[in-house]
């Protein structure tokens, strides 16, 4: 296990997909100039190798970790990547150094620490870690986008969405607290009449997550952000408890609050009132909703082709309508495939998570694939009406530099809990 | 072929590699699902359905998947490992003949016992039936 | 664990498969839906970038064409401005009219079902390219009709009366298509007073005067009440008439004054069309009956909607309450408003033997592949008398032009039928001046209608401009 093995299926995987976004660069760098550009080939060429070169360092590193995952992400970050460039060459640029960056953090990951097992000695500090981030965001945070809130926290030009990492800090400190539990969660239990409901002191994060996804939803306006937390939370403490009463139970409670909320707060009722008729406000409110289902509609079965639709129509098309954009140029085929992609990497990391031995990484594997699941459901519902409208990244696809980066460290712990596996299974 | 026509062929193209990546995965899948039930030997065309987990981590209602010869004990080297104060290191084995189920004692402290009886000798096992090694006790089913 | 964590994944399988339904909703089921709303900026662009089909004359002249700019967005240019009223306009800001209207389906392709190569340029983007509409019209004859009419407000067509087919239409005051997307060209086409923007061979409401004489004319002899050589006399013939006590006044200067002759009553029918008759024509009129009148005003097209490549108003004959207002629409006055349309197509209806040909501006329709995706439909429109009646009408108006009223249109060398109007308005300026003809008389070849608003006489003003456009249709005629 020390030594040097190179990990054959993953660099034939990430030179087929390396293949595929090259030749994404070249079609679209052939409808934009009408012949193709060579200089245009540079970025797919910088990414390939970053790909590349990640797989020689796991091969020294991280032998024996999962050789399908890697390159399933890489195909996603490649298709995000083409598709920003797309809408915005700058953009495209920027996202090409934010997946390098990302690389280089997951390369990190996979050796420090040297167990994921340690990070469970941390656990209150993680919490405390992500609850100061999120205050420090609501005090002292910036407004990049102009959305009006700030959740932006940073400096000279470089800004960073914290709740991105504090998804992280979450999956691992829910992970820690339920392996030490979910004993007691799962057997303890007060008889209320008919119901029977576990001690109430061990429902404290459950209140105190309820808690702070509203004051998300309320101090941030970032409904996203605040289903993607009670998502994880409760999905994680399904799998730690096996009890349903949990799931259902914080369900309720959200949406309780969500119902205060409406009655409380104007943007959360403009919301659901956009989400429930987009049609009378198409001009208004309601025009970003619609233009994406429009280039969705245009683009159809079979897409317009790369860099032949127009979905520059669609406001924010880069971040939260990116599914817009895939779905007006490469149609419902092309974007049911990224989806295919995506659940694929979410049974592939579900599956580490049976196999994993060890409790806590069990619970992490398992909470960060429902991150990414409920992250993809979240937006793709939010786009296609199935739900409210509520502005998450698509996994991979979607520009952001601090998505980005907490996607590649997820995917760096998962790959870590799987090279763990295979150790010990031989 | 005018660039137009490159284009269209190349939208097609390009999202039919993105299935053929998908398959290739697939493959991929499958070919590792072989390679690990050749190393860990032939399925057999059985479960053992836990019924009692007794301290074994394992829960109720959970499906044990069979091999052609199944070994059952403590110790991790086993094909099912059930880690159970009640369990010896080499505690029995299900066999499968192709045509019918045999169980046996491996000499453990504890004893198996197949519908309630002791089994001191290899008996043969059919699906229903109720199979328990030291307290944990599951139900024998077809796959 | 490991059951929960599977329950976990079928629970994503079945949310993902969910949000799939979604996107196939948006993108299969609901597309076409959603993509055609108002709000798609691209459909904006993409009718910018339709490569428009071009408009050409019978000879295949063109007279609207399409220019490509840098941007790929297509212009419309139009080469002969004389056909404005009639070929409309393309523009983005102000619209279509005419015929870039009523077959913008064929200029913008969209009438084109699928095949494959059709479908295969709209995958790769390809401009559609719209059908060519040629037209039926002569833009030689079209310019010279356009030059011989005055510069006043005033119309003129030009059809072959066997086939309907328009060989030209001129209306003046006209306007030039190529400016129309100008606001301020725009703005005073608007309001100027004598209304450039009215196509006034198909909407322009005009008194008849005595060119509806030849439609009360072959009314009498298709019913028998009278015939030609029915004679006419005493206050029958040059009056002063009473009907109902309304008087009508004597038309004795008329005949002593009848192209040059003196006409004394008694009077033939015949004559009182050669010398145009108001007197004779009310008694008429009067033995018809209001109801048979009618009857033959409709079936000559009037209160009808006339089917046309471009919109047509309907004629109207207005309301007739009594016997004084049946003797004044007998002689075209009355509430009768007609089309010049109308007043051709009574003219066809004589030279063609007692059927009026469906009018056409339209030959054909071609696709861009040189298919012929529609044909001028070609047939009978209506069929108000029979052919003796329009024989015994024809050669009563081939005297009007030879000896009566219609003098001043003979050609040399040719034997042409034709029918003066003058008609009197109740705005105070002069009467609208009128006149149509075919010729040869034997076997029409060309039908003209021409008016003058508030020009005259008929016999002064519109015969002399009809001999020449008569000349010029002749020369070219087929």
């Amino acid at each position: 296990m020390r030594g040097y093995r190179l990990r054959w299926t993953e660099l034939a995987l990430l030179t087929f997909g390396g293949a595929i976004v090259t030749g994404g660069f070249s079609l679209l760098s052939m409808a934009q100039h009408r012949h193709l550009l060579q200089s245009d080939l540079r970025y797919p060429g910088i990414y390939v190798a970053s790909t590349i070169l990640l797989s020689l360092w796991m091969s020294k590193f991280a032998t024996r970790a999962d050789q399908l995952v890697f390159p399933v992400i890489a195909l996603m970050a490649g298709v995000g990547i083409l598709v920003i460039t797309r809408l915005d060459v700058a953009l495209g640029h920027r996202q090409l150094f934010w997946t390098v960056l990302g690389e280089v953090a997951l390369a990190l990951v996979l050796v420090f620490p040297r167990r994921v097992s340690t990070l469970r000695l941390y656990k209150y500090s993680w919490a405390f870690l992500g609850l100061l981030l999120i205050a420090a965001t609501i005090v002292a945070g910036t407004d990049v986008s102009g959305s009006g809130y700030k959740r932006w926290i940073g400096f000279h030009g470089v800004y960073l969405q914290p709740v991105e990492l504090l998804k992280i800090l979450m999956a691992i400190f829910f992970a820690a607290y339920l392996d030490e539990k979910r004993e007691l969660l799962a057997s303890a239990r007060i008889q209320i009449g008919p119901i029977r409901v576990p001690p109430f002191q061990y429902l404290a994060p459950l209140v105190v997550m309820w808690g702070l996804s509203l004051l998300l939803l309320v101090k941030q306006n970032d409904l996203g952000s605040a289903l993607l937390f009670l998502g994880i939370f409760l999905a994680m403490i399904y799998v730690g408890t096996a009890r349903a009463i949990y799931p259902v139970s914080g369900l309720l409670m959200f949406v309780a609050g969500v119902f205060l909320a409406f009655h409380l707060f104007s943007h959360v009722r403009t919301r659901t009132e956009l989400w429930l008729d987009p049609w009378s406000r198409a001009s208004g409110t309601g025009y970003q909703v619609i233009q994406g289902l429009i280039a969705l509609g245009v683009g159809g079965v079979g897409g317009q082709g790369l860099g032949q639709g127009h979905p520059n129509f669609v406001p924010v098309v880069t971040t939260d309508f990116i599914l817009s954009a895939l779905g007006e140029e490469l149609g419902l085929a092309g974007v049911a495939c990224l989806l295919g992609l995506l659940i694929f990497l979410v049974f592939r990391g579900l599956s580490v998570a049976i196999s994993a031995q060890d409790g806590f990484e069990k619970l992490l594997a398992a909470g960060l694939m429902a991150t990414l699941a409920i992250q993809t459901i979240v937006i793709v519902g939010g786009t296609t009406r199935l739900m409210p409208l509520t502005g998450v990244p698509l996994p991979f696809l979607s520009y952001g530099g601090s998505s980005v980066l907490a996607n590649f460290v997820m995917i760096g712990l998962l790959l870590k809990i799987s090279s763990g596996i295979t150790e010990r299974r031989d | 072929m005018s660039v137009d026509d490159i284009l269209l062929l190349g939208r097609v193209a390009f999202v039919v590699a993105l299935y053929l990546f998908l398959l290739a995965l697939a493959l991929l899948l499958r070919r590792e699902l072989r390679v690990r039930s050749l190393v860990q030997g032939e399925r057999a065309p059985g479960d053992l359905l836990v019924m009692e987990p007794g301290e074994s981590g394992l829960e109720a209602g959970e499906r044990i998947p069979l091999l052609s010869t199944t070994s059952v004990g403590r110790d991790s080297a086993n094909d099912i490992v059930l880690d159970d104060t009640f369990i010896s290191a080499a505690h029995a084995t299900v066999k499968w003949n192709g045509k019918g189920w045999v169980l046996a004692d491996s000499g453990s402290t504890n004893g198996t016992r197949l519908n309630g009886k002791d089994v001191r000798r290899p008996v043969a096992m059919k699906p229903g039936d109720v199979v328990e090694f030291g307290q944990i006790k599951f139900k024998m089913v077809e796959l | 664990m490991n059951t929960n964590i599977r329950r976990l994944g079928a629970f994503f399988l079945l949310v993902f498969g969910i949000m799939l339904g979604g996107l196939t909703y948006w993108q299969l089921i609901d597309a076409a839906a959603i993509q055609a709303r108002t709000d798609n900026p691209r459909l904006q662009m993409q009718a910018l970038q339709i490569r428009r089909g071009r408009i050409l004359d019978r000879n295949g002249t063109i007279l609207a064409n399409r220019t490509v700019d840098a941007q790929g967005i297509v212009h419309r240019t139009y080469t002969d401005p004389s056909l404005s009223p009639v070929i409309g306009y393309d523009s983005p800001r102000f619209g279509k009219s005419e015929l870039e209207k009523s077959y913008d389906a064929f200029l913008t392709g969209q009438d084109v079902g699928t095949n494959w190569q059709l479908q295969v340029n709209q995958w790769e983007h390809k401009p559609v390219v719209g059908d060519d509409v040629q037209l039926t019209i002569d833009d030689r004859l079209q310019q010279q009709v356009a030059s011989i009419l005055p510069n006043t407000p005033s119309a003129a067509i030009v059809a072959d009366p066997r086939t309907g087919e328009i060989l030209a239409m001129v209306s003046k005051p006209s306007f030039d298509s190529n400016q129309v997307n100008d606001p301020t060209y725009w703005n005073n086409l608007l309001h100027d007073t004598n209304s450039p923007l009215i196509s006034r061979p198909v909407n322009g409401f005009y008194t008849p005067g005595s060119v509806f004489k030849i439609i009360t004319l072959g009314a009498a002899l298709d019913s028998n009440t009278d015939s030609l050589s029915t004679s006419f006399s005493g206050d029958q013939a040059s009056g002063p008439l009473t009907v109902d006590g309304h008087v009508y006044p004597s038309t004795i200067n008329n005949l002593n004054d009848c192209g040059g002759r003196v006409i004394v009553p008694p009077i033939t029918l015949e004559e009182a069309l050669v010398c145009s008759d108001n007197i004779t024509f009310a008694s008429v009129g009067l033995q018809l009956g209001t109801s048979r009148f009618l009857d033959y005003a409709h079936r000559f097209g009037l209160e009808q909607p006339i089917p046309f490549d471009i919109p047509v108003s309907i004629s109207r004959t207005g309301t007739i309450p009594d016997r004084v207002a049946l003797a004044g629409s007998s002689f075209g006055q009355g509430s009768l408003y007609v089309t010049p349309l109308q007043m051709l197509m009574a003219d066809e209806a004589i030279a063609d033997g007692g059927s009026i040909p469906q009018p056409a501006l339209v030959k054909q329709v071609t696709a861009p592949d040189g298919s012929v995706v529609k044909q001028e439909s070609g047939g009978t429109l209506f069929s108000p008398i029979s052919a003796a009646a329009a024989a015994g009408v024809k050669s009563a108006m081939t005297a009007v032009v030879q000896q009566g009223t219609g003098v001043l249109a003979q050609i040399p060398g040719v034997r042409m039928a034709g029918k003066t109007g003058t008609a009197e308005t109740s705005d105070g300026g002069l009467p609208h001046a009128w006149f149509v003809c075919f010729a040869p008389t034997d076997h029409p070849k060309v039908a003209v209608v021409v008016l003058v608003e508030h020009g005259g006489e008929g016999a002064y003003v519109a015969a002399p401009l009809a001999k020449q456009i008569m000349q010029a249709a002749l020369a070219i005629a087929h």
